[in-house]
């Protein structure tokens, strides 16, 4: 969460950006931080950035992407970037710079982009992992399903779940998954791992994850419950426990193991252990061994 | 002396969370949403001494689901509920599982104190389970093919998800 205190100072945000280079050599998320906001400013720190870098800067006023654009900023100072608070207080804005600045370009290429996202009622900064390949549209799609996941978890919040029901957060979640697929789950994966949902819906989310009877979306529900057995929230990680469990795939048991190992809670570690034995057992039933 | 079971969702009563707040004897506010009361009373299950019902009541719990799930649940000794002045009533329970519906009850005339103290004893006797959909899936085979429970009496959906999903 980004808040600003009664008297405007200076509060870090916990918590990173990241950002993709489009290096051939070097496809890996860096983590650019740290950023800090201002009375009516942000501050982030962008590798390579140095004074007089053009940023381009757009975002969604009107839930489309390409509607609005948004005014282009300048380095003030070495490695950091100014944007007006206003800029980030729109919704979703996308940020995109060119940097010549030699140990940058030798490292990661010489072309970033990150996207950011800026929930207007959470007020927090979300991080969306859009591969820089990606079509405009793809790119587009996301950031609208932003703002649709994050609208279903705000619903959510008048919603008391109970084991074996059904509810009207289900059903949305899982319409938007079967439709857009993958596309869906990036956006769960980000609002889950950058903590701005509430963690009980969070929790119930993975549970629907694993629930889902949908080949198409498998593997890719598979890895995101896998991701959040070590997820830093309890709720998370018990969510993904019982998601996995419903999933039923042998194919966890390695990260299921590797799970128990850093659980921190005993109470957790028993039912990782349990989700582990149903899942040798379904492994034993699937290839069962010779005598 | 029997027990009350409680439906609840176990990872809001956990006290090792990590949380620096949460200390180990505390109850998360969380948890109270577990038991919200309906007229001032609170449904519970009479379980026996023994547990000889405890499969019974669980089986009641999921044939009452629309889809599997986990059964989570609490056990709390009845004596000291009723020593603390919470009365119980016999109140058949409504679920596809007839035989099992004779072992429900309402806690009654519930004030907030009482409920807190339901909390904390459920939070002090730690008789906190989870059944997991896996094992509900079996319980609720067997009840079917003993009888006990008419499939046609599920919700669809668990119908359907116990003759077509392999858990």
């Amino acid at each position: 969460m980004i808040s600003l205190d009664s008297a405007g100072s200076i509060r870090p945000i916990s918590r990173s950006m990241w950002c993709k280079t489009t290096s051939e050599t070097a496809q890996e998320w860096i983590p650019i931080a740290p950023q800090r906001r201002l009375r009516d400013k942000t501050a982030v720190s962008l590798p390579g950035a140095d004074t007089g870098v053009c940023i381009e800067l757009r975002w969604n006023a009107m839930g489309s992407v390409n509607a609005a654009t948004g005014e282009a900023t300048t380095v003030s100072s070495p490695g950091t970037i100014i944007f007006p608070h206003s800029a980030l207080s729109h919704g979703v804005t996308f940020i995109s710079y060119h940097s010549e600045e030699p140990s940058f370009a030798e490292a990661f290429s010489c072309s970033t982009e990150t996207l950011l996202t800026v929930s207007s009622q959470t007020d927090a900064i979300l991080d969306m992992r859009v591969p820089l390949s990606a079509s405009r549209e793809e790119k587009a799609l996301r950031l609208e399903l932003v703002t649709r996941v994050a609208e279903i978890f705000e619903d959510a919040k008048e919603e008391l779940f109970e084991d074996g029901m059904e509810s009207d957060f289900e059903e949305k979640l899982t319409k938007l998954i079967v439709q857009y697929e993958r596309n869906a789950l990036a956006v769960l994966r980000s609002l889950l791992f950058l903590r701005s949902v509430s963690f009980e819906a969070g929790a119930e989310a993975l549970r629907i994850v694993g629930h889902l009877d949908h080949p198409y979306t498998h593997s890719e529900r598979l890895k995101l419950l896998e991701e959040c057995l070590t997820h830093s929230r309890f709720e998370i990680r018990d969510g993904a426990v019982i998601g996995l469990a419903l999933l039923d795939n042998p194919s966890a048991i390695p990260y299921v193991r590797n799970a128990i190992q850093s659980e921190a809670s005993q109470s957790l570690r028993e039912d990782m252990a349990h989700l582990l034995l149903q899942l040798q057992e379904t492994l034993d039933a699937l290839f069962p061994k010779k005598d | 002396m029997p027990f009350f079971l409680r439906k609840i969702r176990k990872a809001r009563w956990a006290n090792d969370k990590g949380y620096e707040w949460l200390g180990a004897e505390d109850i998360q506010a969380d948890a109270l949403s577990d038991l919200k009361t309906e007229n001032n009373e609170l449904s519970v299950w009479h379980v026996e001494e023994d547990e000889s019902n405890l499969r019974q009541i669980v089986v009641a719990l999921g044939a009452n689901y629309k889809k599997l799930d986990t059964v989570d649940y609490a056990l709390v000794d009845q004596r000291v509920l009723l020593t603390a002045g919470i009365k119980a009533v016999e109140a058949a329970g409504d679920t596809p599982y007839e035989n099992a519906n004779e072992w429900h009850r309402n806690l009654i005339e519930l004030t907030a104190e009482k409920v807190i103290e339901i909390a904390k004893n459920m939070r002090k006797e730690r008789r906190i389970a989870r059944v997991w959909p896996q094992d509900l899936q079996r319980h609720l085979t067997r009840a079917i093919e003993a009888g006990e429970v008419k499939l046609s009496r599920l919700e669809e959906r668990l119908q359907k998800e116990l003759q077509g999903r392999t858990l």
